[in-house]
């Protein structure tokens, strides 16, 4: 499937700023789903832009406006050809056992953290054993616990903000789809199966059925043995398809935020982000 | 027609309708078949309603400097250029990649200037570009956009590789033979499409919405007109059509007034104010107070209507320093400093005559060299080294001594040939390709463009001043 993603962010300064630094995480991701056809990054005011892929292997813009401005726009415009999920091709039959090889929890100990916004607690711990159940094989498990996250969580947009952990959260589970993927995050790392932060946008055909549509997105990737990292979207209960486009991946939203900068300033600023993502 | 396959001999240099061993390319097969069962008299017979539609419909351009002087009917080519889906698919992400670095180098020269300051490109490329309109910087244009429409000139190397010749973005022309194309060959030979070429009927709507975007004072109805320099002008054919298809007004200098800063029509129901002009008229001839004092074409007052921002142009003041040929052998690393990316498509090696190390090479290479003017168009003002003759290559060493900002030398590029229906049989001729960007809330590319073809043997002019005709352009969907 081709999509078309438009991401604009628009800044206001009501007072004139300076130094303002900014580091983008949203290229798409070139992998086995997706292939990138056409990826812009544009700024004004008009400046040098330099790249950089960090440890994540995420492609990173950088750039700085030195002299005083009032007004930062950051276009993003990419073209990605998705490649469909088969759900068959999954194994259902990968034990969990099988994550307790030591090369698994050498190579995937920064997703089996506790760490930051994703706090494994006693409780989160308890509901996963809950999820799991009887279940001896990974994907069944990571389903359970999707379905669990989208279950017991509230779509409520304002209530949590950037620094919301898990453990908050799942005290008064209302928040957006950043909430609800640290949350899987914690319940898969609690019982061993490595998960990470994924980034990105999806597309609504139906336009108003999908949450997350209007903005970057965010879900969560889970390792299973003998298949690989598979995407699950907490937040609409869907196994990760076409419609999903990857911009950067991590530990958990500090390694993957799309937009990161600081400037010297003083006074009111005013965002506006649109994303629009639409079938080319 | 299959007669006429038979016997079409492909030149040494890249071939768009045959490979090199002489079979007929995968994405050609279809065309060429469809072609192949019309009889020679089948033939004659189309093309020659072909001719009266296009007599019909009025689709003539003027030759200037020419004794005659006269309208004449562009001349059509019915075998179509056919580009795979997937080779448009690079050439649209170039096309996408150029205009953006394009438009963010304008601003940048109209305001901070950091390209400048960085040294990336020399400070004289831009000050000495005739086209740079020094008192436009600080002037800010609506959504930040200075060219909102786009005709890149593309070629076609011996490799078949894809070349950038140049970009036009001060008021590109040519689309209303595009659209024109389509419209004919789609009535004379309905049979040719078997579905799967993608269209290009959107255009007009496409280009209002680009205009309707730039409106001042995020006017949801915005007044748009288009400005020609009159029924004299070359293109006016293609004003009055592009008017017509978008439902705008067309307009000529003196319908326009200018008043405190703002634009207005006349009307019979008195003066009715503009929000967007869509101007197809150079630089110099817009305002009398500001540029050219003896244009009669232009609006006085209008420029400072622009710059109160009460009124948008598109394309704006001052692009033409853009697309100086000078400036185009820049345009890679402009792409390198705004979005740090490599060019997706590759241009002509280009040497600066102004440079002295250029020069030299330049002097001691003329009847290798295509010689070009920095700032004109339509192929006026150039010398093509190796069919030139001793004195015009005399003339062009002294023009480039005197003023050597004025001038750039490219290779002779052999570009692509596509069989051509001449007197009756099928010989290649040399083509390029302009497709046209549209810079509005997205940037979209109409899908294929106009291709001239050089009509003469073996002249690589395209231009339809200097005798080149066109052809429809078939982009696949697959």
């Amino acid at each position: 499937m081709k999509l078309r993603i438009l991401h604009r962010t628009e800044y206001r300064y009501a007072l004139p700023v300076r130094n303002n630094n900014n580091e983008l995480r949203v290229t798409p991701l070139d992998n086995l789903r997706q292939r990138t056809i056409l990826h812009l990054v544009r700024v004004l005011p008009a400046i040098k832009m330099r790249r950089y892929n960090d440890l994540y292997r995420n492609n990173v813009s950088f750039f700085e406006v030195e002299e005083a401005h009032k007004e930062l726009v950051i276009d993003v415009s990419s073209v990605v050809e998705t490649k469909p999920t088969v759900v068959e091709d999954i194994p259902k039959d990968s034990p969990l056992s099988g994550l307790l090889m030591p090369e698994v929890l050498e190579s995937f100990q920064p997703y089996l953290q506790s760490d930051g916004p994703v706090q494994i607690t006693p409780q989160i711990w308890r509901s996963a054993i809950d999820a799991r159940g009887e279940k001896k094989d990974v994907y069944s498990v990571v389903v359970a616990i999707m379905e669990f996250v989208h279950q017991t969580c509230k779509y409520v947009p304002g209530v949590t903000n950037v620094t919301t952990n898990t453990e908050e959260f799942f005290a008064k589970p209302q928040g957006v789809c950043q909430d609800f993927t640290h949350l899987m995050l914690a319940l898969c790392r609690a019982i061993g199966i490595p998960a990470r932060y994924i980034c990105g946008y999806v597309y609504d055909a139906k336009r108003g059925e999908v949450l997350g549509s209007h903005a970057s997105h965010a879900w969560c990737e889970a390792w299973i043995p003998g298949y690989g990292w598979l995407g699950l979207d907490p937040t609409n209960k869907r196994i990760v398809n076409e419609t999903y486009v990857a911009s950067a991946l991590g530990r958990d939203f500090r390694d993957a935020t799309p937009i990161r900068g600081s400037y010297w300033g003083t006074g009111d600023r005013e965002m506006r982000v649109t994303v629009h993502v639409e079938a080319k | 027609m299959s007669m006429l396959l038979k016997d079409y001999k492909p030149a040494q240099l890249f071939d768009e309708l045959v490979d090199q061993s002489g079979t007929v390319r995968p994405y050609y097969k279809a065309i060429a078949e469809r072609l192949s069962g019309l009889s020679r008299d089948e033939l004659t017979q189309k093309i020659r309603s072909l001719e009266l539609l296009f007599l019909k419909q009025g689709i003539t351009f003027t030759v200037y400097g020419d004794e005659k002087g006269t309208e004449r009917v562009f001349p059509f080519d019915p075998f179509p250029r056919v580009i795979p889906a997937q080779e448009w698919e690079t050439i649209e992400a170039g096309l996408v990649q150029r205009i953006t670095a394009l438009n963010l180098f304008l601003y940048d020269v109209y305001h901070e200037q950091r390209i400048l300051k960085d040294g990336v490109i020399p400070n004289e490329v831009v000050f000495g570009a005739a086209h740079f309109r020094p008192e436009f910087v600080g002037v800010s244009v609506p959504k930040d956009a200075y060219i909102h429409v786009c005709g890149t000139d593309l070629i076609r190397d011996t490799d078949g590789r894809y070349l950038v010749l140049e970009d036009n973005g001060r008021c590109p022309s040519g689309v209303s033979y595009v659209l024109e194309n389509r419209t004919a060959m789609k009535r004379v030979f309905p049979h040719l499409f078997g579905g799967g070429v993608r269209s290009v009927d959107t255009y007009p709507a496409d280009l209002l919405a680009t205009l309707r975007h730039v409106a001042p004072h995020e006017n949801p109805n915005p007044n748009v007109v288009l400005l020609t320099p009159g029924v004299h002008n070359s293109a006016y054919f293609e004003h009055s059509f592009l008017a017509r298809q978008m439902s705008i007004e067309i307009v000529e200098g003196r319908d326009l007034i200018a008043l405190d800063g703002f634009v207005y029509m006349r009307t019979t129901r008195g003066l009715r104010q503009v929000d967007v002009i869509y101007r197809r008229i150079d630089d110099d001839f817009l305002d009398p107070q500001v540029f050219r004092k003896d244009s009669c074409l232009g609006v006085p007052g209008l420029v400072d209507a622009v710059r109160r921002g009460n009124v948008a142009l598109a394309n704006a003041i001052g692009t033409g320093v853009a697309d100086d040929k000078v400036t185009y052998a820049y345009v890679p690393e402009m792409i390198r400093y705004y979005l740090c990316q490599e060019p997706i498509l590759d241009q002509v090696p280009t040497y600066l005559a102004w440079r002295p190390a250029d020069m030299k090479y330049i002097l001691d290479n003329l009847p290798k060299l295509v010689v070009k003017a920095a700032n004109e168009s339509g192929g006026y003002g150039m010398l093509i080294g190796p069919s030139a003759t001793k004195e015009q290559i005399e003339e062009f060493r002294q023009k480039i001594i005197a003023t050597p900002r004025n001038y750039i030398a490219q290779p002779v590029v052999n570009f692509s040939q596509h069989p051509t229906l001449i007197d009756g049989g099928l010989e290649g001729r040399h083509v390029d390709l302009r497709p046209f960007v549209l810079w509005g809330d997205t940037v979209k590319v109409l899908p294929g463009g106009l291709t001239r073809v050089a009509l003469k043997r073996g002249s690589i002019v395209v231009n339809s001043s200097q005798g080149g005709g066109s052809k429809d352009t078939w982009v696949l969907n697959t």
